[in-house]
């Protein structure tokens, strides 16, 4: 059974594979390498050498981020990766992906995770999201739908509200003759 | 005060229902323990001892009449009959059923309540000066400020499994009375020449195992930065704060190994981009109109009686009896607070009476002063951190009818700021993280020090008790203070002198210095009793406080009285 949601739909057939350490570098295939791979240049290598299939970076919690750019440049996806539930580092490794090196291309949460997760994660930028064996897909699909507004900012685009309230205001205030 | 707006109730709302499925999950066994934990814990829910505790928040201690009504309702139908009001100006009952907890946090979002990030390792219930928009000494309200950070910080995704808990206090005035430097980020709201206002920040101030005093970030942040600002410093924390060991996973560990000039080095980088790009920045008409959330809901009265000529025994206080004015001048001058409106007064009620643990107050007390406040304080009221209630807008011509009603509760003790007035965390007669227990030392310590001229007579001293190096009863800063430790799986107690929480003008707040080794629960009040008996004797005049002879003379004498036996 697939476990992958993508911009909220359950993903039928996801390409994506986590490259082992250690491994030969596959032929083909969509591939998530870690950083280490991508910084020494294995990743590069096996592409100038004609491997087909898209690379992608899988970021671990405590991965330098001031060495992502060029990675980014390169990369088809990123996905990071949630050890546990009360590591919450991935939630600003996002925010930094997203709001501070710019990176606008598909951004997945990967590790044991579960539908209480999944409204916090779409906010801070992920789009795509694995979950743990034991989580019923299709019930977590319905968390998306928690709460139907947010009071501050993230990597939604949402405005914290007592600006909108404001411009609610200022609205009315013109309407008013 | 602030009132819901419809999306400030819709988004509580659904995290009611939120709650209420995700506890019929763990009690139909779909969800682990370990999965239910953090769940639990970011709705105020712990384990503890007897029964789960279950913490509301009251954000920056500002409650309705309504609202404690319901509280006092909560405490009647859901658990023993009564609640404790905590130093995180919160309230918590010991005593509800899990599987009425959704049922509890249903009643409390009908009156624009919850107990949303008080416990877990989240952003917590901000908290600020008590006295916020009625003392006499403040530049700037906190409370549109904190309200903006209570926002901010509700189910903010990117912070809510940080390496540890997350404390932010504001104070607006001259005399800190929130304990700024003692809290993860506190914030000193000033205003320059021009009348602008910004912020004095700091950050990595905390008690517990490792007590420090915060240290600055930013000597003037512009208003309009504040969420931004707050975004920039907690990613830094969140991504780089220790998560391999618990007791050194608060941001004053992180600040002290990075040192605060790298610290600051890398929330000034983040910041540099993101809050440049920021959405969050606030232009002056977005906290002008958080600012009118907090009208005053009284008038400044210049005709109203002194305070002189109600102890006179002359305007409405004359239907006091001659024999109460001794009682009501004392409670005049230790309970009733200055006010920035002429003709008012800011009114403690005191939690702190013998029999009682600190901060407890039962649903009749509180269903009574809930009455008291709608009467004679625009219908509002204030949970200070010293465990208190307290009624911001009196009218000084209600003085005397506030002080005979709170005098039939018992509640008018004269005891603010006095030896009585003893904060404590409820232990371990109920804590579960508890070294050992706090409430019978500071029963003991009410008893000896039962007579009010005696408390006069000491002058202004505090003592604050925790029952583990969690410090929830702020023992590091209390005059004199006392901590529970576990001695070979027994509860042994440490006695600290010298702490103060900067709350004078000029003052810098101070840890409390280890006296010498720890004693017995039987042997800490009247070591505690000697030690003011000997100050007493040794102060070169009344108003040469506890602290001040300690300047003078140094732990020495103190020390000797401490362990001086009986005989």
């Amino acid at each position: 059974m697939q476990r992958v949601i993508d911009s909220r739909r359950l993903l039928a057939d996801d390409s994506w594979l986590v490259h082992e350490a250690g491994q030969p570098l596959p032929a083909g295939g969509d591939m998530l390498f870690p950083l280490s791979a991508w910084l020494d240049g294995s990743v590069a290598t096996a592409r100038a050498a004609g491997r087909a299939g898209r690379d992608g970076l899988l970021l671990q919690p405590d991965d330098p981020l001031e060495s992502l750019a060029p990675v980014l440049a390169a990369a088809s996806l990123v996905a990071v990766n949630f050890p546990s539930a009360t590591d919450g580092r991935g939630f600003s490794i996002a925010s930094v992906l997203r709001r501070r090196l710019g990176w606008s291309g598909p951004l997945r949460a990967v590790g044991p995770l579960w539908r209480d997760q999944l409204y916090a994660l779409r906010r801070v930028g992920f789009d795509s999201f694995e979950l743990r064996a034991s989580e019923d897909p299709q019930a977590a699909l319905v968390a998306f739908e928690t709460f139907s507004d947010a009071y501050q900012e993230s990597s939604d685009g949402i405005t914290p509200l007592v600006l909108r309230k404001l411009a609610l205001l200022t609205r009315s205030a013109e309407l008013t003759p | 005060m602030y009132r819901y707006d419809p999306i400030d109730q819709q988004l509580v709302d659904e995290r009611v229902a939120q709650f209420r499925d995700q506890t019929a999950r763990f009690l139909s066994g779909e969800l682990s323990e370990e999965d239910f934990r953090s769940i639990r814990l970011q709705n105020g829910l712990y384990i503890q001892r007897h029964a789960p505790m279950l913490r509301v928040a009251i954000p920056y201690g500002e409650l309705s009449s309504r609202q404690l009504r319901k509280l006092a309702h909560i405490a009647r139908v859901y658990d023993r009959g009564y609640g404790h009001f905590s130093t995180r100006q919160n309230i918590q009952f010991n005593w509800p059923e899990l599987a009425r907890v959704p049922d509890i946090l249903a009643e409390l979002a009908t009156v624009q309540m919850h107990a949303i990030q008080t416990s877990g390792n989240c952003v917590r219930n901000t908290t600020i000066d008590h006295l916020a928009g009625v003392a006499g000494d403040e530049q700037v309200d906190p409370r549109p400020y904190a309200e903006l950070i209570r926002q901010w910080s509700t189910f903010h995704p990117e912070f809510a499994a940080l390496p540890r808990k997350f404390k932010i206090a504001l104070s607006g005035a001259t005399t800190d009375r929130a304990v700024v430097k003692a809290h993860d980020i506190g914030i000193n709201i000033r205003r320059d020449a021009q009348g602008e206002v910004g912020f004095e920040v700091y950050v990595g101030g905390g008690m517990g195992r490792t007590p420090v005093i915060g240290q600055r970030i930013r000597e003037w942040l512009p208003e309009r930065h504040l969420l931004s600002y707050l975004d920039s410093m907690l990613r830094v924390y969140n991504l780089y704060g220790r998560r391999d060991n618990k007791f050194k996973a608060r941001i004053k560990i992180l600040v002290r190994e990075l040192g605060i000039e790298e610290y600051t080095r890398q929330v000034a980088a983040d910041w540099a981009v993101t809050g440049r790009a920021s959405l969050s920045t606030l232009p002056a008409p977005a906290i002008a109109a958080m600012r009118a959330y907090f009208p005053d809901p009284v008038r400044a009265d210049p005709q109203a009686p002194t305070l002189d000529e109600l102890l006179a025994g002359q305007s409405s206080a004359a239907d006091l009896l001659p024999g109460d004015l001794p009682r009501f001048g004392a409670w005049i001058r230790r309970n009733t607070h200055a006010h920035r409106l002429a003709g008012h007064r800011a009114v403690s009620v005191s939690l702190k009476r013998p029999g009682v643990a600190p901060g407890d107050a039962t649903a009749d007390e509180m269903d009574a002063i809930a009455s008291l406040a709608q009467a004679h304080s625009a219908g509002e009221l204030r949970v200070t951190h010293e465990q208190n209630l307290l009624l911001p807008w009196v009218p000084v011509a209600s003085l005397p009818a506030v002080w005979r009603a709170l005098d039939v509760l018992g509640l008018a003790r004269p005891n603010i700021g006095m030896v009585t007035n003893i904060i404590a965390c409820p232990g371990g007669d109920f804590c579960d993280l508890a070294n050992a227990k706090s409430l019978p030392i500071a029963q003991d310590l009410m008893e000896r020090f039962d007579r009010v001229d005696e408390w006069f007579d000491i002058g202004p001293l505090d003592i604050k008790i925790s029952g583990c190096i969690n410090s929830c009863g702020h023992h590091h800063v209390g005059h004199i203070g006392v901590l529970g430790v576990d001695k070979h799986g027994e509860e042994w107690y440490q006695i600290t002198i010298g702490g103060h929480a900067g709350n004078r003008a000029g003052q810098r707040a101070a840890f409390g210095k280890v006296i010498g080794p720890s004693m017995s629960q039987n042997e800490v009040a009247p070591a505690i009793e000697r030690m003011i008996e000997r100050y007493v004797a040794i102060r070169e005049h009344e108003d040469e406080t506890f602290i001040d002879v300690l300047e003078r003379t140094g732990i020495e004498p103190f020390k000797e009285s401490a362990y001086a036996t009986s005989d």
